[in-house]
């Protein structure tokens, strides 16, 4: 009984939204109700989430455990940030100030550290592979990208250089078109799955 | 001393014997021989000395020999032998050596001997194999011997089992066997041996085609069968007398039956035992283990190499070599971002949809500022969707450092947690002709009317695509531009080649071919020095770990992968 009062949901739901691609004016009342009640779900979700995050920094200050002081850090700055916003909203400079001088430097880090381990990926790709036409190709393709993003190279609209140019600037398209049409016949063979009830992404 | 060796079953008779004592053959025409030296008596070697030493296994037969080769140089040496115990004695739990010249140490290892049976040694491991083999072996030589002795009187007689057995029964009944008599000898042998073995037993009739082995064995069980029936006749006359039941002794009949070979073990043998029980209790101690403490060793290459790229990187920033920007090489999809924007007027609807993280803030930053301070000023009014949760928050700081920030007015709609259901949403605005009443109502609605224009900054292809994809197919008639990260550009550029993106401008180097068109470079060169001296730097050290694997290190980790 449970198994088929979801399998209706489903059925009725993915049903309906795949046919206001083709009935938009007719069905979008419907489809505005379905996705405020999935927004509504969403932030429920975030709501346990963050409830779930706090009881977990709080039981680990009750019991003293390890990371104690980690603890205190993120419940103090989750409360800063939440009284603070609720107070100043997002338009006082002040709180754009106190959030992104903390936020961006983190993430920037973090990315700068995702780079280095790229660049060193590489690297060890072509020392543990040895000189093989794959590892070779790599690295062409990647001095060849690097050297077109300095914007050293230049020449005259219409001559051969030009051509060459505008043909290696092409090139990343033909790899990215057929990334692209593998994801979506790869998307469309999931969504009918689950529509026919062929996978159950949604429990058991 | 001479003797008479028995044709029929080999053993040694007195010379005036007429008789085997044995298996009762004739010794008429034997002819005495030398018999040998200090040889036990006939009826201790057979309680000694049950079974033939070709059923000893090999282990046994080396024991045996040195035993016999240390025996004849040293007499004493075999006293002591004998003084020895066995490996029962050794390691049985009820027999625990007490010496006073064992050390403590070997007292404490034979006593956990006894309680652990893995700490047996491999030479007791053999000796209780050799047993069991032994008695596995003695049972199916006697009963191979039997089934052929059996054959032999089939063929003698001609007829079938059954016929002889039945002749058998007519001439001595079972009636006449003790009923104890048939319980030892169905317990002691197989079913099918017991019939045809009170065929045998008649040793005065068939005593002549006999093997001695079968005689002797016959003998030992009448002599057992008429002591047993000799105590149970006298049993039973105490039990007339007496009326009550009284326990008779038959330990005697089992040593009778089977005896376990005596296995002498040497000195040097049992000191091997010792020094193997100690060695095996000495593994099995519990001991504390020290790990050698490994000092982290310091690339030093690579610490210089990144101290290097870092002061490199920061120099760049600090001085500011080239005057101005160069012409880049513009794509059309820039010009027509271009183009679109300096076409926006103050009556222009506009839709900013905000799906960044705040680490690409600074390039985004470098790539929307100068068509934002160049064409969005005219605008009224900028509508912010987000489906990052610092997008408006970074949209409003990247405006508010800009020259006539004042000016824009931003109305924010709110934040939509995964990008398809915001673009989903958003494009299924529409004069609906019917409605659910006393639902709640969002005070930021979108505008009925639509937009004149939607521009989108993403870091990821992922998020821009689902916008993408969505508004595309459900508001094909708005025009759609990306500003966009240099990682997220490739992957979007087959979007624009269909036509469901009008305009893009993805990275710092197309942003920088845009600026040199528009003539908004404030700020803008330091970043583009410092974005090529990084460039450059990443070629080379990849150029450097290309050709130079650096020796040892590479050359391991490509054995390791072949």
């Amino acid at each position: 009984m449970k198994k088929a009062l979801t399998l209706l949901i489903l059925l009725i739901v993915g049903f309906s939204v795949l046919a206001g691609y083709f009935f938009q004016v007719q069905l979008s009342p419907l489809l505005a109700l379905i996705f405020n009640w999935g927004f509504a779900l969403l932030g429920a979700v975030g709501l346990i989430g963050i409830g779930y995050l706090l009881w977990h920094h709080l039981s680990r200050i009750m019991r003293k455990e390890k990371g104690l002081f980690s603890s205190i850090i993120v419940l103090v700055a989750f409360s800063f940030t939440l009284l603070t916003g609720l107070v100043l909203t997002s338009q006082n400079a002040f709180f754009r100030a106190f959030i992104l001088n903390v936020q961006i430097p983190v993430e920037a880090s973090i990315l700068g550290l995702i780079a280095v381990t790229l660049f060193y990926g590489s690297l060890r790709l072509i020392r543990t592979q040895g000189w093989t036409p794959m590892s070779i190709g790599f690295l062409v393709s990647a001095l060849v990208s690097l050297i077109l993003d300095l914007g050293v190279l230049h020449a005259e609209t219409g001559t051969l250089g030009a051509e060459l140019i505008a043909f290696l600037h092409r090139l990343p398209l033909v790899g990215s078109r057929g990334i692209l049409i593998g994801m979506a016949l790869g998307g469309l063979m999931v969504g009918l799955r689950v529509l026919f009830n062929m996978k159950r992404p949604y429990g058991e | 001393m001479q003797v008479l060796i028995c044709p029929e079953c080999g053993s040694e008779n007195l010379l005036e014997a007429q008789s085997c004592e044995k298996c009762a053959a004739s010794l008429a025409d034997v002819s005495p021989v030398e018999g040998r030296q200090g040889e036990v008596p006939f009826e201790e070697e057979i309680n000694h000395d049950d079974h033939p030493e070709s059923d000893l296994p090999e282990l046994l037969h080396a024991l045996k020999q040195s035993e016999d080769a240390d025996g004849s140089e040293d007499d004493r040496q075999n006293e002591g032998d004998e003084s020895l115990p066995d490996a029962d004695a050794i390691f049985g739990p009820e027999e625990v050596i007490e010496d006073d010249d064992v050390p403590e140490w070997l007292q404490r290892i034979r006593e956990r001997a006894v309680q652990e049976e893995d700490s047996v040694g491999e030479i007791t491991q053999k000796i209780s194999a050799a047993k069991e083999s032994l008695e596995e072996s003695v049972s199916k030589d006697q009963r191979e011997n039997f089934e052929s002795w059996i054959q032999q009187l089939r063929d003698q007689a001609g007829q079938s089992p059954d016929q002889q057995i039945s002749a058998d029964a007519g001439e001595g009944s079972p009636d006449d066997i003790p009923e104890w008599l048939l319980k030892i000898r169905q317990e002691s042998r197989p079913p099918d041996q017991f019939e045809l073995s009170e065929e045998g037993s008649d040793t005065d009739t068939a005593g002549k085609d006999l093997p001695g082995w079968l005689v002797l064995s016959g003998q030992v069980e009448e002599e057992q069968a008429s002591e047993e029936e000799t105590r149970q006749i006298a049993v039973s006359a105490e039990d007339v007398e007496d009326d009550e039941t009284q326990e008779v002794d038959t330990s005697e009949l089992e040593d009778i039956a089977f005896r376990e070979p005596m296995i002498a073990i040497s000195r040097e043998e049992q000191t091997s035992i010792d020094q193997l029980t100690a060695t095996i209790a000495d593994e099995q101690a519990v001991r504390t283990t020290v790990q050698p403490v490994k000092r982290p060793s310091i690339h030093w290459g690579r610490l210089i190499l990144g101290l290097l790229m870092i002061v490199a990187l920061s120099l760049s920033l600090f001085f500011d070599s080239i005057p101005g920007l160069p012409p880049g090489q513009t794509q059309p999809y820039n010009l027509e971002l271009l183009n679109w924007a300096e076409s926006l007027t103050n009556t222009t609807s506009l839709l900013i949809v905000l799906d960044y993280q705040a680490g690409f803030s600074n390039e985004l930053k470098v790539i929307a500022s100068p068509i934002i301070q160049n064409s969005l000023t005219e605008v009224g009014e900028i509508s912010l969707l987000s489906s990052s949760p610092p997008g408006s928050l970074l949209f409003t700081q990247l405006v508010s450092e800009l020259d006539g920030a004042n000016d824009i007015v931003l109305r924010d709609l709110g934040y939509f947690p995964i990008p398809a259901y915001g673009a989903y949403h958003l494009g299924m605005q529409s004069d609906a002709s019917w409605r659910f009443a006393y639902l709640p109502q969002s005070d930021n609605t979108l505008p009925s009317e639509g937009y004149d224009g939607i521009l989108i900054l993403a870091d990821t292809f992922e998020g821009s695509s689902a916008w993408v994809e969505q508004l595309s197919s459900l508001m094909p008639d708005i025009p759609l531009h990306l500003l966009v990260t240099a990682q997220a550009g490739p992957l979007l550029l087959p979007y624009v080649a269909s036509g469901q993106v009008k305009g893009m401008i993805s990275g710092i180097s197309e942003a920088v071919s845009v600026i040199s068109i528009i003539d908004q470079s404030d700020g803008v060169s330091p970043v583009w020095q410092a974005y090529q001296v990084g460039i450059l730097l990443v070629m080379v050290v990849m150029v450097i770990g290309a050709v130079f694997p650096w020796g040892k290190r590479g050359r391991v980790e490509r054995q390791k992968k072949a």
